[in-house]
C-alpha cells in the first residue's frame, strides 16, 4: 500500500520554475556583456556571449515543458493551475525576448550616435535588473506556498513591486530612445528602424516580467 | 479428528503470525514515516516507539474489532454446521489473505491487509454456502465505511489545516499565535486518546464509567495537559516565525504519529487475529455458531508479530519512505496524522474493520484540498480505490481454491 500512497504526491511545479528563473539570472550577465562587444564592435564577443543566451533560452524551453509535461489533468496545486501556466508563459517569455533582443542586434551593424549611447546602456542596466529580479520573487513565491507566512507573502509583494518598478523606469528610458533615434538624421533610414526595434524587444523584456508579477500577485491573493 | 483439529489450530496459528507480521512490516509506515520524513524522530526511535505502541493498540484497544470480522460477515448456521468445515474455511482464508498480502507487497500492489481478509471470508462464505451465507447488510456496511473513513478524515484533516492557515500561519507573529493555539491542538488529541481508552479498551471499560464521566474524564486531562503542553512548548522552544511554528507541529507530529501507531494496532490486529480466534473458538467449544470473546493471550500475540513485523521490515519501509515523503512539513503532518487516527478511531469505535491508509489517503486529499500540498495526483487516488475494489475478488478467488484443498487433505 506504502508505495501506491507516496506516489499520490508530485513534484512541487516550483521547483521547475525556480531553476527557469536561476536560467534568466544567468541570462542577466550575458545580456549586458553582448550588449558591450556589440558597442566596442567586437563581433566574434558578441556572437559567443549571444550564443550563451541562446543555449540558456533553449534550456529554459526544456525546463518549461518539463513543467507543463508534469502537470496533467487530476493534479491538485495550491494555486490556480491555469494562473500557474501563465505565469510560466509569462516568465518565459521574458528569456524568449532576451534572446530576440539579440537576434534582432545580430542581424546588422548599426553604428549606434555618441549622444545615446550612455541612454542605451542605461536601459541595459535596467533590463539585467528586471533579468535578476524574476529569481527573488520566485523563491519568495516558493517560500510562501510552504508556509504560508504573513512574512513570505510580504517578501512576494515587495518583489512584484520591484519588478514593478524597473518595468516603469526601462519604459520612460525606452520611450525616449524610441523618439531620439526616430527624430536623429541616420544616413539609412533603415537604422533608425533596428534600433527602434531593438529598443521595443528589449522593453518587451520587462513588459513580460511585469506581466509575471501581476499573474503571481493573484497567484497569491487570499 | 481431535488431531486433525489441532493441526488445523497449530497451521491457522502460523498463518496469524505470519499475517499479523506482514501488517507490521508493511503500515507501520502509516503513521511514522511522515515523522522520520519531517525529521520529528529518528529513524530507530520510529521503529521502536511504532513497535511498542502497535503491540499495546493490538492487546488494549482491538478486542472490539475482531469479533466483527469473524461473526458479522457471514451467518454461520448458514454456511456448515460441520465445526471441522469451518475451522478449514477460516484457514483456508487466513492462507488466502496472508498470501495476498504477500504478493501485494512484493509485487508493490497497493492493497489493504484490512480488505483481503474481509475478501477471503467472503470467498469462504461463498464455496461453503453459497449467497445466504454471507451477511450483505454487514458487507454494505463496511464498503460504506471504506467510503466513510477516508472522506471523515478528509473532511477533519481540511479543517484541521484551514485552521491552521487562518488563525496561525497567515497571521503576524505566527509563533505566537500557534503557542497561543497549542492548548487546542494538544487538547484535542489527547482527547482523543483518553477517550477511546476509557470506553474501548478492558482497561478503561473495568473502571465501570458511564459515557458522561468518561467524556469529563477526557475532557479534564485534555484540559490539564493541553495547558501543560503549552507551557512546556513555551519553556522549551528557542525559535521564532515560521520555524517556531514548524517546531511546535513537529513535537505534536511524535505524539500523533504514536496515535496512528496506536490506532493501527487496535485496528489491523482483527485482520491477522480475527480468523485464528474463530478457529480456536471452535477448536476449545466444538461449535459453530460460538460468541467466545477472543482471548487476550491472542490479541498479544497478534501484537507481538505486528511488533516483530515493525521491527524487522518495518525498518526499511520508513527508511526508504522517509527520505520521500519530504513533501509534507510538520504542519501537514500534524493535519495528516490528526485526521487520519481520529477518523480510524472512531470507526473502531463503531465496529468497523477500516485501514489506515485509506484514511490516511483520503485526509492527504484533504491537506491538498486546503492548499496544503505542492502537488497532488488525483489519478494515483482513482487508481488505489481501483485496487481496493479488486482486492476482494482477488482474496476470494485463491480463498475458495485453498478451502477445496484443505477439504481434501483433512476432511
Amino acid at each position: 500500500m506504502r508505495s501506491a500512497f507516496f506516489s499520490i504526491f508530485r513534484k512541487s511545479p516550483f521547483e521547475g520554475l525556480l531553476r527557469h528563473a536561476e536560467i534568466i539570472r544567468e541570462a542577466a550577465p550575458l545580456f549586458r556583456m553582448a550588449f558591450i562587444a556589440y558597442l566596442d564592435e567586437s563581433r566574434s564577443d558578441f556572437e559567443k556571449y549571444q550564443n550563451k543566451v541562446t543555449m540558456l533560452e533553449s534550456e529554459g524551453d526544456a525546463v518549461k515543458r518539463n513543467i507543463r509535461g508534469h502537470l496533467p489533468r487530476g493534479i491538485l496545486l495550491p494555486m490556480d493551475k491555469f494562473q500557474l501556466l501563465w505565469y510560466l508563459r509569462e516568465q518565459d517569455k521574458i528569456l524568449d525576448s532576451t534572446q530576440d533582443s539579440l537576434h534582432w542586434l545580430s542581424y546588422r551593424n548599426t553604428p549606434i550616435p555618441d549622444e545615446y549611447v550612455d541612454d542605451l546602456l542605461l536601459m541595459v542596466d535596467k533590463i539585467t535588473s528586471v533579468l535578476k529580479s524574476i529569481h527573488p520573487l520566485v523563491a519568495a513565491a516558493e517560500s510562501y506556498f510552504q508556509s504560508f507566512s504573513e512574512n513570505h507573502r510580504t517578501m512576494v509583494k515587495s518583489a512584484i513591486k520591484q519588478i514593478r518598478e524597473y518595468e516603469f523606469e526601462s519604459d520612460q528610458v525606452e520611450r525616449k530612445l524610441i523618439a531620439d533615434f526616430l527624430n536623429y538624421p541616420f544616413d539609412n533610414p533603415t537604422s533608425a528602424f533596428h534600433l527602434v526595434r531593438l529598443v521595443e524587444y528589449m522593453g518587451d523584456i520587462s513588459n513580460h516580467a511585469q506581466n509575471a508579477g501581476d499573474m503571481m500577485r493573484a497567484m497569491i491573493a487570499r | 479428528m481431535l488431531y486433525v483439529n489441532q493441526i488445523i489450530l497449530v497451521l491457522g496459528m502460523l498463518a496469524g503470525m505470519y499475517m499479523a507480521w506482514n501488517i507490521g512490516a508493511n503500515d507501520v509506515a502509516n503513521g511514522m514515516a511522515s515523522a522520520v520524513g519531517a525529521k520529528a524522530i529518528t529513524l530507530r526511535q520510529a521503529v521502536f516507539i511504532g513497535g511498542i505502541l502497535d503491540f499495546i493498540g493490538a492487546t488494549f484497544i482491538g478486542s472490539h474489532v475482531t469479533t466483527t470480522i469473524r461473526e458479522n460477515i457471514l451467518v454461520a448456521q448458514n454456511v456448515t454446521q460441520d465445526p471441522h468445515v469451518m475451522m478449514l474455511g477460516l484457514l483456508a482464508a487466513l492462507l488466502a489473505a496472508a498470501f495476498w498480502v504477500f504478493f501485494s507487497t512484493w509485487s508493490q500492489f497497493p492493497v489493504s491487509t484490512t480488505h483481503s481478509i474481509v475478501g477471503a471470508i467472503i470467498g469462504f462464505g461463498l464455496v461453503s454456502g453459497g449467497v445466504k451465507a454471507i451477511q450483505w447488510a454487514k458487507i454494505s456496511t463496511i464498503v460504506l465505511s471504506w467510503i466513510i473513513s477516508p472522506f471523515f478524515a478528509g473532511l477533519l484533516a481540511l479543517l484541521v489545516f484551514q485552521f491552521m492557515r487562518k488563525a496561525i500561519l497567515e497571521r503576524r507573529n505566527a509563533f505566537v499565535r500557534a503557542l497561543r493555539w497549542s492548548p487546542l491542538f494538544a487538547g484535542a488529541t489527547i482527547f482523543i486518546v483518553v477517550l477511546s481508552f476509557l470506553m474501548k479498551t478492558p482497561l478503561g471499560t473495568s473502571l465501570h464509567l458511564s459515557d458522561k464521566a468518561a467524556v469529563g474524564t477526557a475532557l479534564a486531562s485534555s484540559l490539564i495537559l493541553g495547558f501543560l503542553a503549552q507551557e512546556w512548548l513555551g519553556r522549551t522552544i528557542r525559535k521564532i516565525d515560521e520555524e517556531g511554528v514548524e517546531e511546535i507541529f513537529r513535537r505534536f507530529q511524535v505524539f500523533t504519529s504514536c496515535y496512528v501507531a496506536l490506532a493501527h494496532g487496535a485496528n489491523d490486529v482483527a485482520n491477522a487475529v480475527g480468523p485464528v480466534a474463530g478457529i480456536y473458538a471452535i477448536y476449545a467449544t466444538q461449535t459453530v455458531a460460538s460468541t467466545t470473546p477472543v482471548p487476550s493471550w491472542l490479541l498479544a500475540g497478534g501484537g507481538l508479530f505486528i511488533a516483530l513485523g515493525v521491527f524487522t521490515w518495518g525498518y526499511r519501509v520508513i527508511e526508504t519512505l522517509g527520505c520521500r515523503i519530504t513533501t509534507l512539513t510538520n504542519t501537514r503532518g500534524f493535519a495528516v496524522d490528526f485526521g487520519t487516527a481520529t477518523s480510524v478511531l472512531v470507526a473502531s469505535k463503531m465496529g468497523l474493520p477500516v485501514s489506515t491508509t485509506h484514511a490516511a489517503v483520503g485526509a492527504v486529499i484533504g491537506v491538498g484540498l486546503a492548499g496544503g500540498l505542492a502537488a497532488v495526483d488525483f489519478k494515483v487516488v482513482f487508481k488505489i480505490v481501483l485496487y481496493w475494489v479488486i482486492t476482494l475478488p482477488l482474496a476470494a478467488l485463491p480463498t475458495m481454491a485453498i478451502f477445496k484443498i484443505l477439504l481434501w487433505l483433512f476432511h
